[in-house]
């Protein structure tokens, strides 16, 4: 929810693929962090996309929406952009818009708030058009 | 005299747009004289940090070198929420810390910025650890945490007990505010914000109660007002990045002052920060008899694209350089 929002999701960030479509995502953060910290949430013309057709590829590698809490290890280097790689029931078409709700939420891991002194969440939600690529 | 650096935190707009490598950022803050230290946080500009390579070590190196910086710090973060649900306990922060002294001493800066998330006990248990490294740890002690904090009170305590010289604190400007930035109110209006709701949030801000019934008073005043939960919590960042300790109170912990955070957030148009009091500032921590590094700490890219960093640190260093030739 700040300036470094601009940087989540660049115009190529919508890409087809056999299954459905790949989404290209860089971190709202200052500095890198790992997944654990991370949650995602998708909409593709307004229809949510279930948790388990999300898989998530970074540094090479791939991973369940149902793993994320889990990876404390697993870096995105701030610089560097994950995939979340989507399966919908009719595969993007390349070359075509679509409406794109992407909500990137961010735990903060060294900033505790509230009573139980649990990570700040940061929470960033963009909304709008892409051409899929 | 107090020497000047500049922390890569400020550059973070630039940085994240992938325009800029390690060395572009460097360069620019040599080529505009920015300093003559230079601050890094590990996991904004190293891959893979703290398990940093041989080549980012010598990359690293190379460019303090070629750039003539003196390395002054390295900004380590104690994520004891990296887990999520679960936290770490305090031998499981130890642990976590251990790498990241390491990779100061490699990379041969002679400070790592810790931060509070971790009690004095998990930094007591890193004394031995980080006298072998020779690597100070120097606790932020950024706003909530100012000194009459009650962990910061047991931070001097175990100081006291201990009695090493790995051990000491990084004060933060932004915990000793005189007002709420104009660029941060500003920013806020392009939320909806209305002007009688900032003026709320500045009267609230000014009062002596704790932060949390700051937090509920404003959710109250300006929720009736019809501001909604995003643009309250746009108003909160002024509770939670603002703290307002009296300058004098840094008097108390300056002997444990290893190095010193310069947060800004914008100038008025004699080049002063009208949030900050940097002229009682310098003064108070010179006649206190220290003489280390002061980084410069944009903090625009939490709120603003209006300006460039490098032309704001470069405002920062010419206020500082005139304070500094009145002292």
């Amino acid at each position: 929810m700040g300036p470094l929002d601009k940087y989540i999701l660049k115009e190529d960030a919508l890409v087809a693929s056999k299954n459905g479509c790949q989404l290209k995502f860089q971190s709202h953060w200052y500095r890198s962090l790992p997944l654990s910290c991370m949650d995602f949430n998708l909409k593709i013309d307004g229809q949510e996309i279930d948790k388990n057709h999300l898989k998530i590829k970074i540094n090479g590698k791939e991973f369940s929406y149902d793993e994320l809490p889990e990876l404390d290890k697993e870096w995105l280097f701030i610089l560097d952009r994950g995939i979340l790689e989507v399966q919908t029931e009719k595969p993007l078409e390349k070359g075509k818009t679509y409406n794109i709700e992407f909500k990137y939420d961010l735990f903060i891991p060294y900033i505790l708030v509230g009573p139980q002194g649990n990570p700040l969440m940061a929470s960033s939600v963009i909304h709008k058009d892409f051409i899929c690529q | 005299m107090i020497k000047l650096a500049t922390s890569l935190f400020s550059y973070a707009y630039e940085w994240n747009s992938g325009k800029f490598n390690l060395e572009d950022v460097i360069a620019e803050t040599r080529k505009r004289d920015l300093g003559t230290g230079l601050e890094i946080i590990g996991f904004q500009s190293l891959r893979g940090f703290p398990y940093i390579s041989d080549e980012t070590v010598k990359e690293v190196k190379h460019l303090l070198d070629k750039y003539e910086f003196e390395p002054v710090a390295l900004d380590a973060n104690i994520d004891v929420g990296i887990k999520r649900h679960q936290k770490m306990n305090i031998d499981e922060t130890v642990e976590y810390i251990k790498p990241q002294i390491l990779a100061a001493q490699k990379l041969g800066f002679p400070i790592l910025r810790c931060q509070t998330t971790a009690p004095a006990e998990v930094y007591r248990k890193l004394v031995p650890f980080a006298e072998k490294a020779n690597v100070v740890i120097g606790i932020e002690l950024h706003t909530p945490y100012s000194v009459d904090h009650p962990s910061v009170i047991k931070m001097v305590e175990m100081f006291q007990e201990v009695g090493s010289h790995v051990l000491g604190f990084v004060p933060d400007m932004g915990t000793s505010m005189r007002a709420i930035p104009d660029a941060l109110l500003t920013s806020f209006k392009s939320t909806g914000v209305t002007d009688e709701m900032i003026d709320i949030t500045k009267e609230i801000w000014h009062k002596d109660i704790p932060t949390p019934q700051k937090f509920g008073e404003l959710a109250q005043r300006v929720g009736a007002l019809g501001a909604t939960p995003p643009q309250i919590g746009r108003l909160n960042m002024a509770f939670s990045m603002n703290g307002r300790q009296p300058v004098e109170l840094w008097k108390e912990i300056i002997p444990w002052t290893v190095h010193l955070h310069g947060k800004f957030y914008g100038f008025d148009e004699n080049g002063d920060e009208p949030s900050i009091d940097y002229p009682t500032i310098f003064k108070v921590f010179t006649e206190g008899g220290y003489d280390g590094y002061i980084s410069s700490e944009y903090e625009g890219s939490a709120f603003t694209d209006e300006f460039n960093a490098f032309d704001m640190v470069e405002k920062q260093h010419q206020l500082f350089k005139k304070i500094l030739s009145t002292l």
